[in-house]
């Protein structure tokens, strides 16, 4: 073999023992496939779901009417059909007041006695909220004011068109005298516009894939995929040399007809292998847990790039931060401490919208975050294919400068490693 | 000896100041070459010149015609096959995907390394452990897999670094049989620190000491040139005076012991016995011992070479 081989098979040496090693090495099985899936399983269960939240409300009824007459019991009634409250009751005003105190319930809502009976003889009714200023508190009570809001606006409504039945019934003969009859016209649209000073009209729409639970729930499969080639391209790039050098692999590597970039090839491969795997592996779990992607050859091979590019840029910069690692224990300690910051505020496991100001440019604009986001909108299906393009290409240059410089640094770490190891 | 990797001069200086090899020397052609020396004076140092690992701080090395640090270095080490004194296998992977590793990095296709590799495993008698992990593999089998692993690349010359240190006898006579089988029809460059196997196996021995060659040659002509002689030692217990007796030099006398030097042991040996006998010595044991490398490096040195008690 004195023609030193082929290239292809050098490149291809470490992609080889990487996939071998996968399912023998349970560090490797559980940050490569266990660690995605567990982490995919726990956000899934907690934010997976977009219903709105359920607040806790503690009711203290004392309104005594009863039959189809009592409106506490309508009120009451309401509440509960609309999804919104999960209600408890309380048979006094100290222990309602006691369980809010408590925290029990987030919120208190309290029906005096005479609560039908006022509004029936056209007095104002009285209701008590109480709630604990926080802004759980603040957010169950404005919760609670809405609907009391819309409870109230029912009531008006009634109110008004009663008015205006006993307004036309009080009306005499119209062809009488044109005076009443125009005022009484006048009065009827003044009602009505206080009845409804604001007409509200909804269109509902299809919502795109990514307002759905589905949507959300392949939003963050893909999050983790961003998870993994921000993890692996990390360990790959600071443990180049360090872990070779420990093991005695790189004499190996030196003695052989291996050439500087072919190492560095093999390494990116190897990266590239295991952010594959991974990705499929969450993909693959997604699936059954509910997750629905926009599935088109090009939208599926657009991601597949970018998160290839994205897992580079990762590479690169490990190999950058490489001469700080000595040992593999320093390897370690250096990718994980750029890992997980930037897993949060790189917009990696969250999205880059829900970061405040400066964190959220940053989380936009770097490379593997702007290449995730792209790969999220092109799988999720809010962009096209072209506008997810678009959107990823200024980040190819971010990663190509930040690559070539990764391998520029593990290149000269390599010709000092020759010199002495 | 028709040489396929030589070195001139090699010198290494490593950043801490310490002179790892001073100026060494060597050439080897078809058949078993060993580097024998002490722990630290520079036999894996200079093999990791030679096989491209470590660039000297001055001198040559060529390899199959060409320049290990020149540019066409890769051709050089495309022709060596090397294994570092603990081969860097992958414990949890099996022997044979070890071996596919070693080929990869040296360009050979997957399905030929695969092939390759099992060949290898029955030429070395590895041939039952292709599936078994590295990890379970006893010393005296992962040594012979680093043997497997030199040969992927079906080079020229192997380069193995103290092959067998650590091995109990048997493994021991078990390796040496199998890097003579090798050297049969290739360069095959071996450490050892120690001398008796040198003595027993090398066609050509480079005695290192600190950092330099000190001797190089046939291990015959070696101890021919610079510990022609052998040793008488007589056990028991002996007079107050010892006899002199003709052909032999007294070396060493005590009430339970004495040795003798001599260069021809047949001959002295009855003269001897006969000598001590007539002095009054009551004799338990007598035993002729010929100079070996040991002796060799001992004669050069002043120093007694470490493993000589530990020889296979
Ligand atoms: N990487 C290194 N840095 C500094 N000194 C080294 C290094 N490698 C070897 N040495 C020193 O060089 C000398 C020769 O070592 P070595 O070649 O390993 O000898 P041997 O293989 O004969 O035991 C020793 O003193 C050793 O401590
Ligand atoms: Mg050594």
């Amino acid at each position: 073999m004195a023609d030193g081989g082929s290239s292809l098979w050098r490149v291809l040496s470490e992609a080889y023992v990487s996939l071998k090693g996968l399912l023998r090495y349970k560090e490797a099985l559980f940050w490569v496939i266990a660690f995605p899936i567990l982490w995919y399983t726990l956000s899934v269960a907690v934010w997976g779901s977009p219903n709105p939240p359920t607040v806790n409300v503690g009711v203290y009824n004392a309104d005594p009417a009863d039959g189809a007459g009592n409106l506490s019991k309508a009120l009451v009634d309401a509440m509960r059909e609309s999804g919104l409250f999960h209600l408890r009751f309380y048979n006094s005003s100290g222990a309602l007041l006691e369980a809010v105190e408590r925290g029990r319930v987030d919120a208190g809502l309290e029906i005096p006695g005479n609560f039908t009976e006022s509004i029936l003889e056209g007095v104002p009714a009285r209701v008590v909220e109480v709630y604990e200023r926080s802004s759980w508190g603040d957010f169950s009570s404005q919760m609670l004011d809405g609907f009391l809001h819309a409870f109230t606006d029912s009531i008006r409504s009634r109110a008004v068109n009663m008015s205006i039945h006993y307004l036309t019934l009080a009306s005499p003969n119209a062809t009488a005298a044109g005076g009443w009859a125009n005022w009484s016209q006048y009065a009827v649209r003044w009602l009505r516009f206080i009845d409804r000073p604001l007409h509200v009209e909804a269109r509902e729409i299809t919502p795109p894939l990514l307002a759905t639970p589905r949507g959300v729930r392949a939003y963050m499969a893909v999050s983790m995929m961003g998870v993994e080639a921000l993890f692996i391209g990390l360990f790959a790039g600071t443990q180049a040399l360090a872990e070779r050098k420990r093991s005695g692999a790189l004499d190996v590597i030196l003695a052989s007809p291996m050439r500087g970039w072919e190492l560095v090839a093999a390494d990116t491969l190897s990266a590239l292998a295991l952010v594959g795997v991974s990705s499929l592996a969450v993909a693959l779990y997604s699936l059954p847990a509910g997750a629905r992607y926009a599935v088109e050859p090009g939208r599926l091979a657009l991601a597949v790039a970018l998160l290839a590019l994205g897992t580079l840029f990762t590479i690169g910069v490990g190999l950058l931060a490489a001469p700080l690692a000595r040992t593999p224990e320093g390897a370690t300690v250096i990718a994980n401490a750029i890992a997980f910051p930037a897993m949060f505020v790189g917009g990696i496991v969250m999205p880059p919208t829900v970061l405040p100001g400066p964190l959220r440019a940053f989380a936009e604009n770097w490379p593997l975050g702007r290449a995730l986001e792209a790969a999220r909108q092109a799988l999720v299906g809010q962009a096209t294919p072209s506008e997810a393009l678009a959107a990823a290409a200024p980040a190819v240059a971010g990663v190509v400068v930040v690559y070539a410089l990764g391998v520029i640094v593990y290149r000269r770490l390599l010709a000092s490693a020759v010199e002495y190891h | 000896m028709d040489a396929v990797l030589a070195a001139r001069g090699l010198r290494k200086v490593f950043p801490d100041g310490t002179v790892a090899v001073d100026g060494v020397s060597f050439e080897a052609g078809r058949g078993l070459t060993v580097f024998m020396g002490p722990n630290g004076s520079g036999k894996t140092t200079t093999m990791r010149m030679s096989v491209g690992a470590l660039r000297p701080t001055a001198g040559e090395v060529e390899a199959c015609g060409h320049r290990v640090w020149g540019p066409e270095g890769w051709r050089a080490r495309a022709c060596m096959g090397y294994s570092p004194q603990d081969a860097p296998f992958r414990d949890r992977l099996t022997a044979l995907e070890n071996l596919v590793w070693y080929g990869l990095v040296r360009g050979i296709p997957l399905g030929e390394a695969r092939r390759r590799a099992r060949g290898l495993l029955e030429l070395v008698g590895l041939e039952g452990g292709a599936s078994k992990k590295v990890a379970e593999l006893s010393g005296g089998m992962r040594r012979r897999l680093a043997i497997a692993a030199s040969l992927m690349g079906d080079p020229e010359v192997l380069v193995l670094d103290e092959p067998t240190s650590g091995l109990d006898p048997g493994a021991r006579l078990h390796l040496w049989r199998l890097l003579r089988r090798l050297a049969g029809e290739r360069a095959v460059v071996v450490s050892t620190h120690i001398p008796a196997e040198a003595e027993e196996h090398a066609d050509r021995v480079y005695i290192f000491h600190r950092g330099r060659v000190i001797a190089e040659g046939p291990p015959a002509s070696l101890i021919e040139r610079h510990a022609p002689r052998a040793r008488i030692v007589a056990e028991g217990s002996m007079p107050e005076r010892p006899p002199s007796v003709a052909g032999a030099v007294l070396v060493e006398w005590n009430p339970g012991r004495a040795v003798y030097a001599t260069s021809d042991p047949d001959g002295a040996l009855p003269a001897l016995v006969e000598g001590l006998l007539a002095a009054g010595a009551r004799l338990e044991r007598v035993e002729v011992r010929r100079p070996g490398l040991a002796e060799v490096y001992l004669a050069l040195t002043g120093e007694a070479p470490a493993g000589v008690s530990g020889g296979g």
